[in-house]
């Protein structure tokens, strides 16, 4: 393993790590979080439209998160106050951002593909790649530490008794879920600031589902989530290097390694290794 | 009665508040409204062409809502339609190009048996899962949605491929497993992809009706979405019937191949679905769940579909994109009509 | 304080839900440190006035008191801070949590405190020490036993400084050792300045625990004394509004001879650990009691009697002479068993569909309710089930209206006539009255005996030992998982018969 494809690991890892501990707040508190997908989108998008208008990643960074919290907690309304299905508001989100973008776009730049591209000094160079380290420590001391993570996660094992202890349960889920959005915004502003130059068409591809699975491989647990993110980066990276690659006269089905992670989520979550428990309340209604 | 009319209300009533926030947006950004309104009836409904393209569209539509709603009144959430459909449509052109002289009055019947077996099969994996392994099908199939894809891409680079072209899609299947070369709904739409496939599509979701409301399987079937344990304790094996209705939501998403392949384009074209399997999703909610009322909200979600095609040359600032803006818009509306009226029955 | 010396006081407090008065004039008083029983039956207003009181719902009319001041809650947050605390009879305890967690959860405090474990855990050993609670700490709360659990509940409310404490039922799922325990308990904090309120339906607890007692009817006050000097009788009077009969039906047929249920070394699998090997027999034309505390494996029985080839481990299950062992339960079903489901919400009905579709669930597929052998005959469905609405005198009666909006003991006799439909060889009824109201309770008890009258076998699982007492011409009682005594009617003896639950000897 060369240092090259360590960081490669860690690159792709990156928008993972961020939604995935968005994502656990979320679920955590009780609030399946299908729309992380979407907020992701949102995060690309706002991340780049404001780097491009301030040229500077750091605001375009903080723009992302922002606007991340604020659309978490339009999730959260619909799911909360509104009172509609988490998969069905979720899916519902996830397809308004999909389409929503492009529109903006059009207005913004006069085309549907992305943004203009960014020039190399309005990118990050590694800032991501080891502040969402920080952020895991962060969300993991915070549940394990502070009194509102106590309350995140009781509102997700059982509401009634957060609420009999006089603490409002949809307030503690807006909180996990808004800050949910701001997480995985971060998560798709890495994507377009850091990673790429810019925000193209459908860039996210599916890794806000990526991060579901890794949170779930994760035991919704931070530690393991963060493990379970690597290891999906690892994947990612590893089919990007055997891309065309040869071995023993045949050619490597870069696709098939694709699976492996998709696979590895459902074993775990099958119970056939060890046994992954989702929180009790965990898609419940108040 | 009064329920089935309330329902009815509230559908209307969220389809309204979405369309009109659609196309206020569309205001936003610059467009008239009624202009954008008339493009897209004009586009969807416009010519026999339009109908007969909006008919192709609204056909799968039909199978992947049925296919959410079976699953939905089970007490499941299928989202993956989308994987079952891709790998039933492969393995129904794969069938067919593998027995390629098979006699005209059965082959077609053989590439959709061969299909909804497929689909049957990827849909009941989750089911399995669920029942024997208590592991959400939500994941699961979002899981099984990506292996599939990844899986149809791979197969159809290293065997299917039609050396002729770029696009990753398989040779054209032979004659007597197209439909259009005696199809009497194609005629009706000359160059259109239209096909028998949408009256087939519109007796099976009555079959479905049926099977639900008239039949003691699907009273079964309904009982375990309804309460599970209640049905349990009256003697419904409810793990084996909740496998059968993922493997029935798969099969019927599996039917999608019937339009596409073997009624419309005649082979396998990689990415050929822009997402039935999610915009079934949606067909379901709207029609909450009725497999009649499925019909027209999938004919809706079709005529949206193909109705937006034109925007991008014939609007000023609005793209094709407004009618997922529109469908997001829709279901989240009525949803959230579906809230007002949980919120009215509560203390 | 005041020149009366109650710690709280109700007054004129009226609540009413829709059409239903649930609370009219209610008005009593607590004395500060005393233990203050509030009696009545199911829904007679007990537990509406309590959540009134704790701020949960808002009186229509009425004044509330609490050390003398008028208060006015906006919600149990306002009850809380002033010093009231509450433990239900469904626990709200975080199950993956341990209780130093709950507690410290309970305590509140500002949101993004840092939690200090160390304190909590010190504060809550020396709490326990004090009331003589004990509860294992670190381990999460689902996997204490309901007693633990019960005493953390109330660890809570102490933790808080709560004087004021409010217990529903809390007996309803003790064993009788674990009763006496709690008992002392609370002597113990009412002895220390602490007032408390038992919410209960069992009148010998309250002669045996509380200071004074107030008794609800129908949404009212009936009365309120001092517990010195009253019985069991009198307040059962009270609480019902007539005499109460301890009748139990008359001269009996003896059962007969042949046998409907057979349990040899019956072994349940492993899931069911709390069940051990049964051996048992149910004759024809006969009721069979099982007494016991719940959780001593009742549910289990019932699963592995309702599911044998997914439960049942080795051992010989016989029903009607044949062995069932490897049916499932459809078959069972078929095979002549009938069952009133413990839990009516979740297991028995399907509350959000109608009457007429909560009478066929189960029957589905008999050859009565089919045409073409396809098809579901809702001709024939509509007429059975009018017939049954009226024999069973089922309100509303229209096949329609949707299960979840009828009373409880609507819902229960939609369950009896759909059950005894099928003129069952065999019934097992789990709490057949449990949630239901007086008349509804006697007609159920009649149909029981109906059955037993017309050559069937009953086999009555309940937690109301009057019942099984009233109805059974055998008993047995079940004690962790094991039969521990069997009594014949003639030997029945109240006392002897709750020893034995308890655990102890006869």
């Amino acid at each position: 393993m060369t240092y090259d494809f360590i960081l490669s690991v860690l690159r792709m890892a990156t928008p993972l790590l961020f939604a995935a501990m968005g994502g656990l707040l979320s679920e955590r508190s009780g609030v399946i979080n299908i729309a992380l997908e979407g907020l992701m989108l949102v995060g690309a998008f706002v991340a780049a439209v404001a780097t491009l208008h301030w040229g500077s990643p750091a605001y375009g960074f903080l723009a992302a998160g922002a606007a991340g919290f604020f659309a978490g907690l339009f999730y959260a309304f619909t799911v909360i106050h509104g009172r509609a299905g988490q998969i069905v508001a979720g899916t519902a989100f996830n397809l308004l951002a999909v389409g929503l973008i492009p529109l903006l776009l059009k207005m913004l730049y006069d085309s549907t593909g992305g943004t203009p591209a960014l020039p190399a000094e309005q990118r990050f160079q590694y800032f991501p790649l080891w502040f969402v380290f920080v952020v895991g420590a962060m969300v993991w001391l915070f549940i394990t530490k502070i009194r509102a993570g106590l309350w995140v996660s009781v509102a997700g094992e059982n509401p009634d008794s957060l609420d009999a202890a006089g603490v409002s349960v949809a307030k503690v889920r807006y909180f996990a879920v808004g800050a949910s959005g701001m997480l995985a915004a971060l998560g798709g502003a890495s994507l377009s600031i850091f990673l790429a130059s810019g925000y193209s068409r459908n860039m996210v591809a599916g890794r806000g589902f990526m991060a579901l699975a890794a949170l779930i491989l994760g035991k919704w647990r931070p530690p393991l989530a963060v493990l379970a993110c690597l290891f999906f980066g690892l994947t990612e990276a590893l089919q990007i290097r055997l891309q065309g690659a040869v071995v023993g006269g045949m050619t490597v089905p870069a696709q098939l390694v694709q699976i492996i992670p998709y696979f590895a989520t459902i074993v775990v979550l099958a119970g056939f290794v060890g046994q992954a428990k989702p929180p009790k309340a965990l898609g419940r209604a108040l | 009665m009064s329920r089935f009319l309330q329902s009815l209300l509230r559908s209307f009533l969220g389809l309204a508040l979405g369309i009109g926030l659609g196309l206020l947006l569309a205001y936003v950004q610059g467009d008239s409204p009624l202009h954008v309104l008339s493009v897209i009836v004009k586009s969807a409904f416009g010519s026999t062409f339009d109908i007969g393209t909006t008919l192709f569209y609204a056909t799968p539509l039909i199978f992947t809502g049925l296919s959410v709603a079976v699953a939905f009144h089970a007490g499941l959430f299928n989202i993956g339609a989308e994987g079952q459909l891709n790998l039933a449509a492969l393995a129904c052109s794969a069938a067919a190009l593998a027995v390629p002289s098979l006699p005209g009055w059965i082959a077609p019947f053989f590439a959709l048996g061969c299909g909804c077996l497929m689909g049957a099969f990827w849909g009941w994996i989750p089911g399995w899962l669920r029942t024997r392994r208590g592991s959400h099908e939500v994941i699961n199939t979002i899981m099984l949605n990506f292996i599939s894809a990844a899986l149809v891409s791979w197969a159809i680079t290293a065997y299917w491929q039609n050396p002729e072209v770029q696009n990753p899609e398989t040779k054209m299947l032979g004659e007597n497993y197209f439909l259009r070369s005696w199809d009497p709904v194609a005629r009706l739409f000359g160059d259109a992809p239209a096909s028998l496939a949408f009256p087939l599509a519109v007796f099976v979701a009555v079959l479905i009706w049926v099977f639900l409301w008239r039949t003691p399987w699907g009273f079964e079937l309904r009982a375990c979405g309804t309460n599970e344990k209640a049905a349990a304790t009256a003697g419904i094996d409810v793990a084996r019937t909740r496998q059968w209705a993922m493997a029935l939501a798969g099969a019927l998403a599996g039917c999608v191949a019937l339009g596409e392949i073997l009624g419309g384009v005649g082979k396998f074209r990689l990415g050929f679905s822009p997402e039935y399997g999610f915009i079934g999703i949606a067909v379901a909610l709207l029609a909450r769940n009725h497999p009649i009322g499925i019909i027209f909200s999938a004919l809706l979600f079709g005529a949206l579909h193909k109705g937006a095609a034109d925007l991008d040359i014939e609007t000023e600032h609005v793209t094709r994109d407004l009618s997922l803006v529109i469908q997001a818009l829709v279901i989240l509306c009525v949803a959230l009509a579906g809230a007002w009226k949980g919120r009215g029955s509560r203390r | 304080m005041q020149k009366n010396s109650s710690q709280i006081e109700l007054r004129g407090i009226r609540k009413v839900f829709g059409e239903v008065v649930a609370n009219e004039d209610v008005s009593f008083s607590v004395r500060k440190g005393s233990i203050h029983a509030i009696v009545g039956e199911n829904g007679a207003g007990k537990s509406t006035a309590m959540k009134v009181l704790y701020g949960q719902y808002a009186p229509d009319a009425g004044e509330i008191f609490v050390g003398g001041e008028k208060v006015s809650w906006r919600s149990p947050a306002d009850a809380i801070a002033a010093g009231l605390g509450m433990v239900h009879q469904h626990f709200m305890l975080a199950g993956c949590h341990d209780a130093v967690d709950n507690v410290m959860l309970a305590a509140g405090g500002s949101a993004f405190g840092v939690l200090d474990y160390k304190n909590a855990r010190v504060r809550l050993e020396s709490l326990m020490k004090e009331f003589h609670m004990e509860a294992r700490l670190g381990v999460p709360v689902d996997r204490l036993s309901v007693g633990e659990q019960q005493r953390i509940e109330i660890l809570k409310l102490l933790y808080r400084d709560s004087s004021i404490l409010i217990l529903d039922e809390p007996t309803a799922v003790l064993a009788p050792s674990e009763i006496d325990a709690l008992f002392a308990t609370l002597r113990g904090m009412a002895a220390s300045g602490k007032t408390i309120l038992i919410i209960t339906h069992k009148l010998k607890e309250v002669i045996a625990l509380a200071d004074a007692v107030t008794v609800f009817r129908a949404g009212r006050v009936v009365g309120e004394r001092p517990v010195k000097g009253s019985t069991v009788s009198e307040l059962a009077s009270l609480m019902v509004g007539r005499n109460v009969s301890f009748d139990t039906g008359g001269e009996r047929q003896p059962p007969g001879s042949d046998l409907v249920l057979e349990l040899r070394a019956a072994q349940p699998v492993k899931k069911l650990e709390r069940l051990g090997s049964m051996s048992f027999r149910l004759h024809a034309g006969e009721i069979l009691g099982v007494a016991g505390v719940e959780g001593n494996g009742q549910t289990e029985l019932i699963q592995l009697l309702l599911h044998p080839r997914e439960n049942l481990e080795s051992g010989l299950y016989s029903l009607l002479g044949n062995s069932v062992a490897g049916l499932r339960s459809r078959e069972l079903r078929d095979a002549g068993l009938a069952l009133f489901p413990e839990d009516r919400l979740n297991e028995a009905l399907l509350l959000s569909e109608s009457c007429e579709d909560n009478f066929l669930l189960g029957h589905q597929r008999d050859s009565g309710y089919r045409r073409q052998g396809v098809l579901l005959d809702r001709f024939s469905l509509r007429a059975d089930f009018a017939r049954a609405a009226e024999e069973f005198d089922i309100r509303p009666g229209t096949p329609q209206a949707i299960a979840g909006t009828l009373s409880g003991g609507n819902q229960q006799k939609l369950v009896v006539a759909r059950e005894l439909a099928s003129r069952p060889r065999f019934l097992l009824a789990a709490q057949p009255t449990r949630g239901v109201d007086i008349v509804a309770i006697e007609s159920i008890h009649a149909r029981i005996l109906e059955l037993r009258q017309s050559g069937s076998g009953v086999l009555l699982i309940s937690s109301e030992l009057d019942e099984v007492l009233k109805l059974s011409d055998r008993l047995l009682v079940l004690y962790r998982g094991r039969v521990v005594g069997s009594f014949l009617r003639k030997e029945f003896d109240e006392k002897k018969i709750g020893l034995l639950m308890a655990g102890g000897h006869a």
